[in-house]
């Protein structure tokens, strides 16, 4: 009697330690739900759904590596001008590029400059001034979103060039090439997260600023670099996301501010930072693509979808909590 | 620093100055109806701006206040209309729901700005699902309470101070105001007094909720119908009123006379834009300037004072 009981706890203590060592394991097995359920109620394009859905979720997955890192480094960071950078980017790159290829590599360069100069703005309010980092990235994406507002009137309209429309949209056999992309730009920052020296040192300031500091790490430095990973990454998605769209538009940026959050957080990266992976940003974002998806093929509406992740990352916050392993 | 300070007074000070700005722009204004034109988009933003300053008192950020008060905007001109009874039970709910996030801030030492940025998809979906498109038609005697006329001085001026009394009141003039500030600036030494940290959160909150719906219900005076997106805005702009009322990040440290004071100078500046024909492109922008303005100025004169006097 005692030993069957016995048994059956460890067993589920050991299902309950996968999900607490294998914090991205969630997303994983979330995902793979939704695509069943939306390939079941849709009742086709099994394969298709989840392709396109790898793709369309690349630029969330692209956004939250970026959020990641300035979450990871702890102390409230957390960077709300994500949309804001996007859809600036876009607009300046796409008038940059003026719909020509042969500019394609001058609007890229325009899309890093735009990571740059707001990330140093950022990191200038939030380092120097001292303004906490929620209102410092707001108050700048505040500025950005009048830029854009005065930019889109100038340059509205402009297609992206044939070429990039070509790049970003295009296939590899049945793999779409932002799939591709993704998972390529994936692979690289698990490894910078997990095997660089400035991996290791950002989740260590994250973790204890104190202990980071006694060990001999610079938290400014490491911080300032996390703000701009943050900025280019947003820039370089909203490049990217105008040449998938084939050109800017206003809106383009709107989901991608708790987007970005969302994956992190569902990807089983601390929010009070110092513990963060990038396969579960990934998984992440792939999950609320299909959920999208999910909506839509259920005709539930844009107000249940935003319900739903809502209601989703309060969910998780709940269960996933922040002050973590004290065992 | 319950002393008169020369820095209490910036807010109000800024509030003359803008007035005076506005007069000499548009010499109109200074009549019982200009009064009553140029003020009556600040109430609804001084009852967000006292709502962000509870959250803020408790140490922490609401971005949902915007998409909340949009929510109540929504339900005042769909619901209200119809169905009172229904209507008061959903704002009883949302109020609890407010506490209910407080509460779950605290026990699980949640940051409240993901948790409130969730909370805001929840309202605009909710506020979506009920209306998609603007709608619907706001009570009049909700819109008669709120454009109240009474002789010679305008209504939305003494809206206006009775929400500063109000706010100064409960948290300044009653003894459980203190714990209340106190929780938001040294949680430690609240609950080793022997209060209730999470009681305190739970209030600092419900208040927070009980504001939101004044607010949504002043703005639906102002709209007459219902948008899911009215309101949009309120979630800087309450946070600019706080702070450019003398309001701190740091929990505790807030001034809820000056948050209104804060609220009419926002709106004031939105007008003296307008009136120098800026763009409403810029305007977004310029508000985003002026808070970062504000706290730079802030941060010389800590710098310039030598040591920060908090705590």
């Amino acid at each position: 009697m005692s030993t069957t009981s016995d048994s059956k706890v460890t067993l589920g203590s050991k299902i309950l330690n996968i999900f607490r060592t294998q914090r991205a394991l969630p997303a994983f097995v979330g995902s793979v739900i939704i695509w069943l359920l939306t390939a079941a109620i849709a009742g086709r394009g099994l394969t298709g759904t989840l392709t396109s859905s790898i793709a369309i979720g690349t630029f969330l997955f692209f956004v939250g590596i970026g959020q990641m890192f300035v979450i990871t480094s702890g102390n409230g960071g957390i960077d709300l001008s994500v949309p804001y950078v996007m859809t600036v980017s876009a607009y300046i790159t796409a008038s940059v590029m003026h719909g020509q290829n042969v500019k394609l590599i001058s609007g890229l360069l325009a899309a890093l400059a735009v990571g740059i100069v707001v990330g140093l703005l950022n990191v200038f309010l939030i380092e120097i001034i001292a303004m906490p980092p929620i209102i410092a990235t707001l108050s700048v994406g505040f500025i950005l979103q009048s830029a854009t507002l005065v930019l889109s009137t100038k340059s509205s309209g402009i297609p992206s060039p044939r070429i990039f429309i070509n790049l970003a949209t295009g296939n590899v056999g049945p793999i779409p090439n932002m799939a591709i992309f993704g998972i390529i730009v994936g692979i690289i920052f698990t490894l910078i997260l997990t095997r660089s020296s400035y991996g290791r040192a950002i989740q260590g300031i994250g973790q204890s600023r104190s202990a980071a500091r006694l060990a001999g790490l610079k938290s400014q430095r490491l911080t300032i670099y996390a703000y701009l990973i943050s900025s280019l990454f947003a820039a370089f998605t909203g490049f990217l996301l105008a040449g998938y769209a084939g050109g800017p538009s206003l809106t383009m940026g709107g989901n991608y501010q708790l987007g970005s959050i969302a994956v992190v957080v569902l990807g089983g990266s601390l929010i009070a930072g110092g513990l963060s992976n990038v396969p579960g940003i990934w998984a992440a974002a792939l999950l609320l693509t299909l959920l999208i998806t999910l909506v839509n093929v259920a005709h539930l509406g844009a107000g249940a979808q935003d319900v739903v992740q809502g209601v989703l990352i309060v969910l998780v916050l709940t269960v996933g909590g922040t002050k973590r392993q004290k065992d | 620093m319950s002393k008169i300070n020369f820095w209490n007074g910036v807010p109000f000070y800024f509030l003359v100055i803008l007035l005076l700005v506005v007069i000499r722009l548009e010499p109109s204004a200074f009549s019982y109806n200009g009064f009553n034109l140029l003020l009556s988009a600040a109430v609804p933003l001084a009852f967000a701006a006292t709502a962000q300053m509870f959250i803020m008192a408790a140490g922490d950020i609401d971005l949902g206040l915007g998409t909340f008060v949009g929510l109540v905007n929504v339900i005042t001109a769909i619901v209200l209309i119809h169905h009172i009874f229904y209507a008061l039970l959903i704002y009883v709910g949302m109020i609890v729901a407010y506490v209910l996030l407080g509460l779950l801030v605290h026990n699980r030492q949640l940051p409240s700005i993901v948790v409130t940025l969730g909370a805001s998809f929840v309202w605009l979906g909710i506020a979506i699902m009920i209306l998609p498109s603007p709608a619907g038609e706001v009570p009049t005697y909700i819109i008669n309470f709120f454009n109240w006329s009474p002789p010679i001085i305008p209504g939305p001026v003494i809206y206006l101070i009775l929400i500063g009394l109000i706010g100064n009141f409960v948290l300044m003039r009653t003894r459980y105001g203190a714990v209340l500030r106190g929780s938001g600036s040294n949680a430690e030494a609240i609950s080793r007094a022997g209060w209730s940290v999470a009681k305190t959160k739970a209030i600092l909150y419900g208040l927070a909720g009980v504001f939101g719906i004044l607010s949504g219900l002043s703005l639906s005076a102002i709209t007459t119908s219902g948008d899911a997106n009215n309101g949009a805005s309120y979630v800087l702009l309450s946070i600019m009123a706080v702070i450019i009322g003398g309001g701190e990040f740091s929990g505790g440290l807030v001034a809820p006379a000056g948050a209104v004071a804060g609220a009419a100078v926002v709106v004031l500046i939105g007008t003296v834009l307008t009136f120098l024909n800026v763009s409403s492109d810029y305007q977004i922008g310029a508000q985003g300037l002026i808070l970062i303005a504000t706290l730079a100025i802030r941060a010389v004169r800590r710098f310039v004072s030598g040591r920060v006097k908090v705590k």
